[in-house]
């Protein structure tokens, strides 16, 4: 920016400029062409008196019942109706104990662990004979382990 | 910015966010404390955008109730207070937009004296002063709204962005809009008196 900038230019950077926010030397354009614009300079003093009163202007006062207004509008709002603090004593938990024994009631068979299945298969052992006996797999052990012979055909 | 004498003092942040989540938790104590704390602020920027008092505290105590409504799912992207002033701002263009009450509003805030000043300012100043509220009054909801948030309430361009859901560049450029026509409107009320 230059003294002899345009004014369009100056009036776009008005505000960092009043701000002092404006990079030195293009502020130092910028009070150049203030000084050399009488039209810029006008807004320049305008902006400036502007800022001055809107910010001595008083904070309207609330009215005095306002906060028993809100208070009221709050009693009667939706989220007003839950009442979480008197829920989490002992209202929640009698509903957990309901959740509980619905579960009890429908959800037994699936929530239980499930039983290991059991096959009964023959064991050929090399010099014991054949062995008949219960075949549990498991995740540890997928391999099974045999639990308890049920017929021993054992060699003597 | 340090030469507006309405900063707004700096929120004990933390202290706030954990009055803000015992509000979450259904602690109406702590929601109390949030609109005391903020009540006066949102019925003055209320006010101001949407133009009389009575319009002012219906919009305050809507606020409230939606804030109030609309706590639990808050998740803390923004501060509390840039929310809230979110929400009122808004809340308020939206009511001062609905009803074009521009003519009737300019009487009013022209008549109407402030109900609290702060200091009994010089007669010239108090004249200009009062052209300067007709002339706000005067002002499209959109440029009244940036206006007030910067030097009424003290938001930085940045907050103003936030709180509007613009971009820094839109609020400057309102802002500077709002300069011009502010001038011209108070030239106008001059020439007025003047006949």
């Amino acid at each position: 920016m230059t003294a002899n900038a345009p004014c369009a230019i100056f009036r776009e950077s008005l505000l960092d400029y009043l701000d002092e926010a404006l990079h030195p030397a293009v502020r130092e354009a910028a009070r150049a062409h203030e000084r050399s614009c009488a039209g810029c300079a006008g807004l320049v003093r305008s902006v400036r008196e502007q800022r001055a009163l809107l910010s001595a202007l008083p904070r309207p006062a609330a009215p005095e019942n306002l906060g028993a207004r809100i208070e009221r509008a709050l009693a009667s709002s939706r989220r007003a109706a839950f009442r979480p603090r008197r829920w989490t004593a002992w209202t929640a938990a009698a509903a957990a104990a309901a959740v509980v024994a619905i579960g009890l009631l429908a959800g037994i068979p699936r929530l239980r662990a499930p039983e290991r299945s059991i096959t009964v298969i023959d064991v050929e052992l090399p010099d014991r004979g054949t062995l008949l006996g219960r075949f549990a797999p498991s995740y540890e052990n997928p391999t099974g382990s045999l639990l308890d012979p049920l017929v021993s055909n054992e060699n003597p | 910015m340090s030469q507006f004498p309405e900063p707004r003092e700096a929120p004990d942040a933390a202290a706030e966010e954990a009055l803000v989540r015992r509000a979450q938790a259904g602690d109406r104590d702590a929601f109390r404390s949030l609109y005391q704390k903020y009540q006066d602020r949102v019925f003055a920027t209320a006010y101001r955008i949407a133009g009389d008092r009575e319009t002012a505290a219906d919009l305050t105590q809507e606020v409230f109730v939606k804030i109030f409504e609309e706590l639990p799912g808050f998740r803390f992207g923004s501060r509390f207070s840039t929310w809230l002033y979110r929400v009122a701002a808004n809340h308020a263009i939206n009511k001062a937009s609905e009803t074009a009450r521009h003519a009737r509003l300019n009487e009013r805030l022209a008549r109407e004296r402030p109900a609290a000043a702060p200091a009994d300012p010089p007669a010239r100043d108090r004249f200009a002063g009062e052209r300067l509220q007709a002339a706000l009054a005067g002002l499209s909801v959109k440029l009244r709204a940036v206006t007030v948030l910067r030097y009424l309430e003290g938001l930085s361009y940045e907050e103003i962005a936030e709180t509007l859901e613009l971009s820094v560049g839109t609020v400057k450029s309102r802002l500077f809009l709002a300069h011009t026509t502010l001038r011209e409107l108070m030239e106008d009320e001059v020439k007025e008196g003047d006949r």
